[in-house]
């Protein structure tokens, strides 16, 4: 018999997108994740703009990890001007980066995706049986807040990171001031791991082809290789030789594949292929977190990038402790340059996933082209593939019941639609 | 500041219950973004910030959980937010929470995370111990106060 289940809004994601599920008796026709929300065409906005507004327009792109374009504009910027930053400069961005990482993780972990395990509807009703641990998780959303706004000018969309450099220098004492309360955010940042370790996972697994930056100097967020799980290990440069965007009829937003065997294959980024490629660097106390817990570090199932995750955010409060223990008032916040014609293209590591910048700019210092392929886009048809595989074992359920595992199993992405139309409604026919 | 209507002025009401209030420690929020009708939060913020009233913290917030943040340390909060209705309805429209519990936003907002979500959470938290005021405001409110 044939069926289509639908759910209409797919909740605690976010932007707006639809997810559609075509079943015949015993098979899967069809699954469509489809984005509805409109193009928002930041590519072609950008076009014509002097090359100093691309990290304030590309933060506009996301709400939540606005530091993640702002980085990767300007260093691709700089790389299209020839010039290179200091090692100081380097190390405030990543302590900036930390900071969106953290606010970013904890939102998803505590309010998005951890009610999926304890059948709460919402975040709320999350709070209402685990107070104690949501508590927690605001305390270090805070901090992380904090962080950008001392760095950054304020929280959301901060307006502080300029190509070359920095606007302006944060206040020593500013930042000296945060380390008590990141000290005890590291602890609380491991208690959370411990917690989030101790989840009952469903069991399903689907074997991934991760892609992420590799670094083997530090866990990567602003620099590195690009890698994958399958051995390809390449320069930034050379990102479009190996990855390209493709339009599909169901979604305003791209698909992204690998293209550099022939053909389109999907790919997953984000933190559960970061840290199966990048384990050894984690901080620390994250890695005696995965000694003392046992926990696999490379898994292929999506329901553990929540542990990834709370991982992840051990990391960023230690490396960002570090740093600002280590920060020293910076002479030269931002390094002058004359305007040039040029190419440039960089990728970092947004709380999402992997993103990747290009630009052209001309000789006056505007920008002639921009390419913008943000962490959702490229997992699109890696999510789709994921319910293909996940499907014929929910086959016997309710349509209620299919359409709420599929939708967690979203949620585990942390999709952010806003970001790739740059995406959710379940719709499940069976026929 | 940002363009807005520049002949926008600061609710009578609103006025009056800040000037009630202080000095007790109070916070204003201004909800929303530099566009269009959804600025009104942020204006009416920043008009209520060059007043300089005593005892009264001024912010702007781009989403309504970063009211979390800031909850716990004011004994009165005052949420400014732009507001939709028929017209004849009000412009201007004050609930002292739990009152307006019941409020459905109607725009899509970061991950479900809407204004009286926001709420419900600091409720379940217990962290909702300060008096809230909710301000919906209509576009183009004009005041004949103070």
């Amino acid at each position: 018999m044939a069926r289509e289940i639908q759910v209409p809004i797919l909740t605690r994601v976010e932007g707006e997108g639809a997810l559609r599920i075509k079943l015949d008796n015993r098979e899967v026709l069809d699954v469509q994740l489809s984005i509805y929300e409109p193009p928002r065409l930041f590519e072609s906005l950008l076009r014509g703009r002097q090359l100093e507004e691309a990290p304030d327009i590309t933060a506009r792109i996301c709400g939540i990890c606005p530091v993640a374009y702002q980085i990767t504009a300007v260093e691709a910027l700089e790389r299209a001007l020839e010039i290179t930053t200091s090692p100081e400069i380097q190390s405030l961005r990543r302590l900036l980066y930390c900071g969106e990482w953290i606010e970013s993780h904890v939102l998803h972990i505590h309010l998005l995706h951890a009610p999926d395990f304890f059948g709460c509807a919402s975040g709320i009703e999350l709070a209402q049986q685990f107070p104690d641990e949501v508590n927690r998780g605001l305390r270090m959303k805070k901090a992380g807040n904090r962080l950008l706004e001392i760095l950054g000018g304020r929280a959301i969309h901060p307006i502080n990171v300029a190509v070359g450099g920095f606007y302006r220098a944060p206040d020593l004492q500013q930042l000296t001031n945060l380390i008590p309360e990141f000290e005890t955010c590291l602890q609380l940042a491991i208690d959370t791991a411990r917690w989030i370790s101790s989840l009952e996972y469903p069991d399903f697994i689907n074997p991934h082809d991760f892609a992420s930056l590799i670094d083997p100097r530090e866990y990567p967020i602003t620099r590195g290789q690009i890698a994958t799980s399958d051995g390809l290990n390449i320069g930034m440069r050379e990102y479009e030789q190996h990855f390209a965007e493709f339009q599909v009829p169901h979604s305003t937003a791209l698909h992204s594949y690998r293209t550099s065997g022939g053909g389109q294959q999907v790919y997953f980024v984000g933190p559960l292929a970061r840290l199966a490629q990048n384990h050894a660097q984690l901080s620390p106390a994250s890695q005696r977190l995965v000694a003392e817990l046992d926990w696999p570090v490379v898994s292929h199932n999506p329901q553990h990038s929540i542990m990834a995750r709370a991982l992840e955010v051990v990391t960023a409060f230690e490396d960002a402790l570090q740093l600002l223990q280590c920060y020293q008032p910076i002479q030269q916040i931002r390094k002058s340059y004359r305007a040039r014609a040029g190419e440039g293209c960089w990728a970092t590591e947004a709380p999402r996933g992997l993103i990747y910048h290009h630009y052209r700019i001309d000789d006056e210092g505007r920008i002639v082209s921009a390419k913008i392929v943000p962490p959702t886009s490229q997992n699109q048809a890696q999510i789709e593939q994921d319910l293909r595989a996940l499907l014929p074992s929910l086959l016997d359920l309710p349509d209620l019941q299919i359409a709420r595992q599929c939708e967690q199993l979203v949620r585990a992405y942390d999709p952010c639609i806003s970001c790739s139309t740059h995406f959710l409604k379940v719709n499940i026919e069976r026929a | 500041m940002f363009a807005h209507d520049e002949n926008l002025t600061i609710p009578g009401e609103l006025l009056k219950a800040l000037r009630h209030h202080a000095p007790a420690s109070v916070l204003v929020v201004g909800i929303g973004s530099p566009q269009a009708g959804d600025s009104i939060g942020w204006h009416l913020a920043d008009l209520i910030f060059q007043q300089e009233l005593p005892g009264v913290v001024v912010r702007r917030a781009l989403v309504p959980l970063d009211l979390m943040d800031w909850i716990e340390d004011f004994s009165v909060i005052h949420l400014i937010d732009a507001m939709q209705g028929p017209p004849g309805e009000p412009a201007i429209r004050c609930w002292h929470w739990p009152d307006g519990a019941d409020l459905v936003s109607s725009a899509t907002t970061s991950h479900g995370f809407d204004l009286i979500s926001v709420l419900k959470l600091a409720s379940a938290l217990g962290r909702a111990t300060s008096s809230i005021f909710l301000w919906g405001v209509k576009n183009g409110v004009r005041s004949r106060f103070p």
